[in-house]
């Protein structure tokens, strides 16, 4: 064996260290090899160039969206808006919300984000406020005040005097889902489920199962205490918004300060130890969420419609019924409008505002409920026939009187708020050290109250 | 007599600190029992997230949560898999990742060969002060200059674009370094004028001396330079916003998105993203430790 | 005549010498412009960047000094940041060289099996990490992982690897140790195979065996190459990203807090909330760090050398 060696001198760490290389003889056989290697790459490469150019051409409309569950939405009103506009493709991209808030974000900036996508007021309004994302063009600003649409909506969307997006559907509303058949089993009325918070902890208590040594193996009140991203704020805030605060309140003149650093922010944190901890209603090592609910391994959980659909077409046979926003100081659910935007005028961008006012139109608005389970927000649409058919969306098209809603607040510093919070959160809800700790839990909501502030005085958006 | 001629991957290993096999003592022999009880024990716990994951790849969904688990799929089904392709363009994500690379790849071994040559070969003004501003950018992490980098493609329009996601990976300092050191010590002084005595330009020389003798340290920083373009997240995060332009590593991410808890679906797509390098790994293994060797102790 | 070779002290260049640098400044001009372009230039503009404040968009950038870096030393964030990647990067490194040096002393020997255990333990380095990553987050699973599985035979309740905010940063820990084990092997393998043997056979003649053996003569001649490995992996570990980005991904990941890392940060500083100048002085601050890394280690070469 002939070594084809390299001396190592690196920066004289090394010196006198010998590394053999690869060995010559092995090289002359594979020289022939590496010749046969070489048209394949030339054919790849051939195909690479091939694929580029297909996908600079073409009139794709591209979609994204933080929704999965949207994903057969989109593709339906693709595939029929391309049934009118021939030549018209469309290219659907959906990840979960968190992550595609963030790639929104990195994206528009320079122009190559979707053409077409849905997010949250409080990532459109950082959008609206770099100036990234244009006002309604006037066709689609005239779709959106053709009466379909409520004035709270449209004043929602409305921000200095014009319009941004249309209000797809209705982005939250968020109810109690509860498992009947658990109910039954656990001696509780199927048809009355809790109505206030003190009783949903109080019912979750009974719901829960545990093993031998004391584990969670099924919830009985599944709440979101793990991960991160801004959704945990947000549900955390189903909360503390009804105990009487809430993460931010304006303070007048486009000013805003914390207002969980009190009583009901306490309360609110409270109650999120006390199940996890001293009444052990949920677990952080449990499943969660809707995957949770649909597979029956946990017993009650906080969400919004498309739920619905999710069990529909994973767990149809699941006996469950869906009740109000349980009360406690306050009676309100939050609820807003969730919108579809188009980005910044092009070629496609007179396909693009057809698109949208197909999407939200009111055909669309019927699939929207088939295919996703999200309700439209549209005031023109036929209810009372879809509860009819699915006596579980009662709750959520016809509040019960005395319910109110509260919204995202439209300000740019807002996910920051959230993103941040929720960070913080999570630490909070996995410290056992807070159970029956009045003192620690002044100290971290006064802490989180303190950081709230803090972002938003940055913001230059502070006010007492 | 000192053997310097085995590889790091050849098995002519010197008398090292173990024990000699020859005329072994009880104490020792048990000693080296253990320790091969040890090394196998350990080895089986490197190999443990890889068979874990094949096994997942093959259990249908109720299977993949079932407790206790079990390691060998009772009712093996490739229904994962064949779901796999009807959920994402895997082919394309893995196309990309070849066609990234392998532009990498050639573009480093050009820049590198090149400068290494001009930097080991020639005295001209300003050689060392370049060479050193050269090999100091290495210093740097890449990610942390990647803001005004990202604000030029920007600038160019290039996010979204194959040459976005390329451009930073076209050259590596450690490349030039790695290959000067190499062609100063094989090619001697006296070829180069040999060859310039019978009429050979420089560029001549460039292609048909130095290039086929930096075959074999080219060997090795090709195989560095594909596999650090083809692991490349972070950046190609930043710049690739569409499905077509994804390579496997952001694929398999955005794919991970989507199906966060489905993780039948979740183990195939990653069984999918390690075969293509686990394929060449069994084939070029030697060399790609040798390689991976070489350029950690230089880099 | 031509003038050949190299010859010091030349000062006046004849035509062929001309050429000579005419043909080296022309070879070195693309890979010169691609060096400027793609390194050196966005590395001074990422310091002059850290002193504007700005959003990426818009032609507002208006000049605010310092005060970027001034609101980093109030980021409990960022602190937070700085402690777990240097947790991260000290406990990986340090655990990683303690697991591989046995092992590689072990494989340095006359071994029939050692390529073999060379190439399982070097598996994990080459493949990807995403693929890993998510495979690792399967493992750690609280409810149906096999990490849980394995230690309940040793009577261990389930644990939640990834929930705990204090585990969660040994979670991924390990992992890294697990992936770049093979690294650290065929690296020091490298040094054991070149202490000249020689040294074992007058070790022998003394009658030193085993630890004595191992303690006067491997580890002392392996000092430099476990310090650059030292070092370089400490590098390395500073910079990570994707493990913790896919890791804390969906509702049942790891909490974004306890594994916030710098390049984390930055990238959700500057990509999320449009803070870019902010996120380059957090770059900057990287840039120091590991500068001070390679300083310390040029110090402990030449000591060492």
């Amino acid at each position: 064996m002939g070594g084809d060696q390299t001396r190592i001198d690196c920066f004289g760490i090394n010196e006198g260290l010998q590394v053999p290389m690869i060995v010559p003889a092995q090289n002359l056989e594979g020289r022939k090899r590496r010749m046969k290697r070489i048209i394949p790459l030339v054919v790849l490469i051939a195909t690479m160039i091939a694929m580029v150019s297909v996908t600079a051409s073409a009139k794709t409309i591209n979609i994204w969206t933080g929704f999965p569950e949207l994903e057969p939405f989109y593709k339906w009103a693709g595939a029929e808006f391309a049934k009118s506009h021939p030549g018209v493709n469309f290219q659907v991209l959906s990840t979960s919300l968190r992550e595609f808030e963030q790639k929104l974000t990195a994206a528009i900036p320079t122009g190559t984000g979707p053409d077409v996508f849905d997010v949250g007021p409080y990532i459109a309004i950082k959008l609206i406020d770099a100036g990234l994302l244009p006002p309604n063009p006037p066709e689609v600003d005239a779709h959106l005040k053709g009466g379909a649409w409520s004035k709270f909506s449209v004043d929602y969307v409305t921000i200095g005097g014009k319009t941004y997006g249309i209000p797809l559907m209705n982005g939250s509303r968020a109810a109690l889902f509860y498992n009947k058949k658990m109910f039954r089993e656990a001696g509780l009325d199927p048809n009355s489920p809790p109505a206030t918070f003190p009783d949903l902890l109080q019912a979750a208590t009974k719901l829960t199962k545990y093993d031998s040594a004391g584990n969670v193996v099924r919830s009985g009140h599944s709440m979101r205490i793990s991960g991160g991203g801004s959704g945990l704020t947000e549900k955390f805030r189903f909360v503390l918004h009804n105990a009487g605060g809430d993460v931010i309140v304006p303070t007048g003149g486009g000013k805003w300060r914390n207002d969980l650093d009190n009583e009901a922010g306490q309360r609110a944190l409270q109650y999120y130890i006390d199940s996890i901890h001293k009444y052990k209603v949920d677990d952080p090592q449990v499943r969660h969420d809707s995957e949770a609910f649909v597979t029956e391994s946990t017993a009650m959980f906080l969400r919004e419609s498309w739920v619905i659909g999710e069990i529909k077409s994973k767990n149809p046979k699941l006996e469950y019924g869906v009740a109000p926003m349980p009360k406690w100081e306050r009676w309100d659910t939050l609820a807003q409008p969730w919108s579809v935007y188009m980005s910044a005028e092009g070629a496609k961008s007179k396909e693009v505002r057809e698109f949208i006012n197909f999407l939200t139109g009111k055909e669309a608005a019927a699939k929207l409920v088939e295919l996703s389970g999200w309700i439209p927000d549209r005031l023109d649409f036929d209810w009372q026939s879809l509860v009819k058919k699915t006596p579980q969306y009662q709750v959520f098209v016809n509040p019960p009187k005395g319910m109110g809603f509260f919204a995202d607040p439209v300000m740019p510093a807002f996910d920051e708020v959230q993103t941040k919070v929720a960070d913080r959160l999570v630490e909070a809800f996995l410290d056992k050290k807070l159970v029956n700790n009045q003192e620690g839990i002044k100290r971290v909501v006064h802490e989180i109250g303190g950081l709230i502030d803090s972002i938003l005085k940055r913001y230059g958006a502070y006010g007492k | 007599m000192r053997d310097t001629q085995h590889g790091i991957g050849s098995d002519t290993g010197l008398p090292g600190p173990g024990a000699s096999n020859r005329g072994k003592k009880l104490p020792e022999l048990v000693w080296s029992g253990a320790v091969q009880l040890a090394l196998m024990a350990g080895a089986i716990f490197m190999v443990i997230p890889f068979l874990w994951m094949i096994s997942t790849s093959f259990k249908p969904p109720t299977e993949v949560l079932s407790w206790p688990p079990n390691l060998v799929p009772k009712e093996p089904t490739a229904s994962n898999y064949v779901g796999l392709f009807g959920e994402a363009p895997f082919v394309r994500f893995f196309l990309n990742s070849v066609f990234i690379s392998t532009v990498s790849t050639v573009a480093i071994l050009a820049t590198s060969v090149v400068g290494g040559f001009v930097f080991g070969k020639y005295r001209f003004p300003g050689r060392d002060f370049l060479f050193l501003v050269l090999l100091a950018t290495a210093i740097v992490p890449f990610e942390s200059y990647i803001i005004p980098l990202y604000a030029r493609m920007v600038r160019w329009h290039w996010i979204n674009t194959y040459q976005g996601i390329i451009a930073p990976y076209l050259i590596m300092s450690f490349g030039i370094f790695l290959m000067r050191q190499h062609i100063n010590s094989t090619i001697s002084d006296e070829l180069l004028d040999a060859a310039r005595i019978d009429g050979c330009s420089e560029w001549r020389i460039l292609t048909s001396i130095v290039l086929p003798l930096s075959r074999s340290a080219g060997g090795a920083l090709g195989i560095f330079a594909f596999t650090q373009a083809w692991i490349a997240f972070m950046w190609p995060l930043l710049i690739a916003n569409v499905r077509e332009l994804f390579n496997m590593e952001l694929g398999l991410t955005m794919f991970q998105f989507r199906f966060s808890t489905d993780y039948g679906l979740l183990m195939a797509g990653s069984v999918l993203s390690v075969l293509p390098m686990i394929i060449v790994f069994v084939f070029l293994r030697r060399q790609i430790i040798e390689s991976i060797a070489l350029t950690g102790l230089k880099s | 005549m031509f003038e050949m070779g190299r010859r010091p002290g030349f000062l006046g260049y004849s035509s062929f010498e001309r050429s000579k640098i005419a043909f080296c400044y022309l070879a070195l001009l693309p890979i010169l412009a691609l060096f400027a372009i793609l390194r050196i230039i966005p590395i001074i503009e990422t310091f002059w960047l850290s002193l504007y404040d700005w959003k990426l968009v818009g032609s507002v950038r208006p000049f605010i000094g310092l005060a970027n870096y001034q609101g980093l030393i109030g980021d409990e964030q960022f602190w937070l940041a700085i402690k777990n990647t240097s947790l991260y990067a000290g406990a990986s490194v340090i655990l990683g060289l303690t697991i591989s040096l046995p092992i590689a002393v072990a494989l340095a020997g006359k071994m029939k099996l050692s390529p073999f255990y060379q190439a399982i333990y070097f598996l994990p380095f080459i493949t990807p990490m995403v693929p890993m990553a998510v495979a690792w987050k399967w493992i750690y699973d609280p409810r149906y992982g096999i990490l849980n599985y394995i230690l309940s035979f040793f009577g261990m309740q389930p644990i939640g690897w990834l929930i705990y905010p204090e585990i969660a940063i040994w979670a991924l820990i390990a992992m890294n140790v697990w992936k770049n084990l093979g690294y650290n092997i065929v690296l020091l393998l490298v040094g054991l195979r070149n202490i000249p043997a020689v040294y074992y056979e007058a070790a022998s003649i003394d009658g030193a065996a085993g630890w004595s053996r191992f303690r006067h003569i491997t580890f002392p001649l392996l000092k430099p190459i476990l310090l650059y490995v030292l070092v370089t992996s400490t590098i390395n570990a500073f910079n990570v990203f994707t493990q913790v980005y896919v890791m804390t991904l969906g509702s049942q990941a790891a909490p974004g807090r306890a594994v916030r890392v710098l390049l984390y940060d930055i990238y959700e500083n500057g990509f999320r909330y449009f803070r870019m100048g902010y996120a380059s002085a957090e770059a900057v601050i990287l840039t120091l760090i590991v500068l001070a890394l390679t300083l310390v280690q040029f110090k402990l070469v030449k000591s060492e050398a």
